[in-house]
C-alpha cells in the first residue's frame, strides 16, 4: 500500500449520509488516559494506560433542508442518546474506516462579516467505547435491489488470517428503503476460511431486522463467541417482504482486544 | 453421497456460481467442499446418520 489521500471520503451519522455537508474531518482520535507511575529509582517517566476514549470532529456547512436530511436538520437538536458516527476513507471494499459510538456535544453556527454562514466544528465523544478503526465491508453505500450476497473481503489484506478468538465488531448504517409498509431487511455477516473453495460461508452474526418504518437507523454489534474467519461478506434477507431498494453501509473491526 | 445441511450454507459449485443451501435441506456437495471440516464444524451430517437418529 502506497501513500494515499483523503479524496472521496464519506461520513455517516446514525444512518444519515452527511458527506455533502461536511467540509473537513478535524479529528479521528483514539486515545487512552494515562497514569504517571514513575518510581523514585527511574530517570524517565513511566506510564500505564487507563480508560480508552475517542473523538470524531468535523467542520460543516449550513444546510437546513429537512427533505434531504441536511446536516442542520439532523444534528442541531443535540440528541442526548448515543450516535454512531462512521468515517469511510473512500468508497472501496476494504477501505479504512473509523467508527465511534458517542455523544454529540455541541452544535453551532457562525456568520462571517463577508456574509458566510457556516457550522462550527462538531465533536462527537465516545460513550462506552473508544474510536474503532476498521475496514469497509461495503464499497461506501451499497444500493440493494434484492436479497443476496455482496462481494467478499479477504481479511489477509488487512493482516488478518482468521482464528482469533478476540471479539469482532460490526457497524451498520441503514440510510434508506423504498417499498411498501411492512417491508423489512436483515443484514447478515457470513464468513469462510477460503472464500468457500472448501469451507462454505456460514452466518456469523446478524444485525437487528429493520422495518421500512424504522429507517434511517444505525447499529453496533459485537460477536464474542465464534472466531471470525479470514473471508467475510455481507448478505441480506427478509422476514416478510424485501423492499424495492435498500441503501446501507457496513464497517467492521476484528481481532481486537476490548 | 448426500448430506443434510444443519445451518444455512453458501458454497461455490463445481461449475460456476454459488449453491445456497438452507438448514435442513439435503444436497450433494460440490467435489471441492471440505466435508470432514464441515462435519467437524457442525455444518452438515451424512444422510445415513440423520436417518439413524430419526
Amino acid at each position: 500500500m502506497s501513500k494515499d489521500t483523503g479524496l472521496g471520503d464519506q461520513l455517516y451519522v446514525d444512518g444519515f449520509d452527511l458527506s455533502g455537508d461536511i467540509g473537513a474531518i478535524q479529528s479521528l482520535n483514539k486515545t487512552f488516559a494515562e497514569q504517571d507511575v514513575t518510581g523514585l529509582d527511574k530517570s524517565a517517566i513511566e506510564r500505564i494506560l487507563l480508560l480508552e476514549d475517542g473523538e470524531i470532529g468535523f467542520a460543516n456547512y449550513y444546510n437546513p433542508t429537512a427533505a434531504t436530511h441536511g446536516l442542520h436538520d439532523e444534528l442541531s437538536d443535540l440528541p442526548d442518546t448515543d450516535a454512531l458516527v462512521s468515517y469511510f476513507r473512500g468508497v472501496l471494499l476494504g477501505a479504512v474506516t473509523a467508527s465511534l459510538l458517542g455523544k454529540q456535544v455541541n452544535y453551532g453556527l457562525a456568520r462571517g462579516n463577508d456574509g458566510a454562514l457556516i457550522g462550527e466544528n462538531i465533536a462527537v465523544k465516545g460513550s462506552g467505547y473508544g474510536l474503532e478503526y476498521g475496514y469497509a465491508l461495503t464499497a461506501g453505500k451499497y444500493h440493494s435491489i434484492g436479497g443476496g450476497s455482496l462481494p467478499a473481503l479477504d481479511g489477509s489484506l488487512s493482516g488478518y488470517t482468521g482464528g482469533s478468538n478476540a471479539p469482532t465488531v460490526f457497524f451498520l448504517h441503514m440510510f434508506a428503503m423504498t417499498g411498501a409498509a411492512g417491508d423489512d431487511v436483515t443484514v447478515q455477516i457470513w464468513h469462510s476460511d477460503d472464500d468457500a473453495l472448501g469451507d462454505p460461508y456460514t452466518n456469523l452474526v446478524s444485525f437487528t431486522n429493520v422495518d421500512i418504518a424504522a429507517v434511517p437507523t444505525a447499529e453496533r454489534i459485537t460477536k464474542t463467541v465464534t472466531a471470525c474467519k479470514r473471508w467475510i461478506k455481507i448478505a441480506t434477507t427478509t422476514v416478510s417482504n424485501y423492499p424495492t431498494t435498500v441503501d446501507f453501509a457496513v464497517a467492521a473491526i476484528r481481532g481486537i482486544a476490548l | 453421497m448426500k448430506y443434510r445441511a444443519l445451518v444455512d450454507l453458501s458454497i461455490r459449485s463445481d461449475k460456476s456460481g454459488w449453491l445456497d443451501i438452507k438448514a435442513g435441506e439435503d444436497f450433494t456437495p460440490p467435489k471441492r467442499m471440505d466435508i470432514p471440516g464441515a462435519i467437524k464444524q457442525g455444518f452438515v451430517e451424512p444422510i445415513e446418520k440423520v436417518k439413524d437418529d430419526e
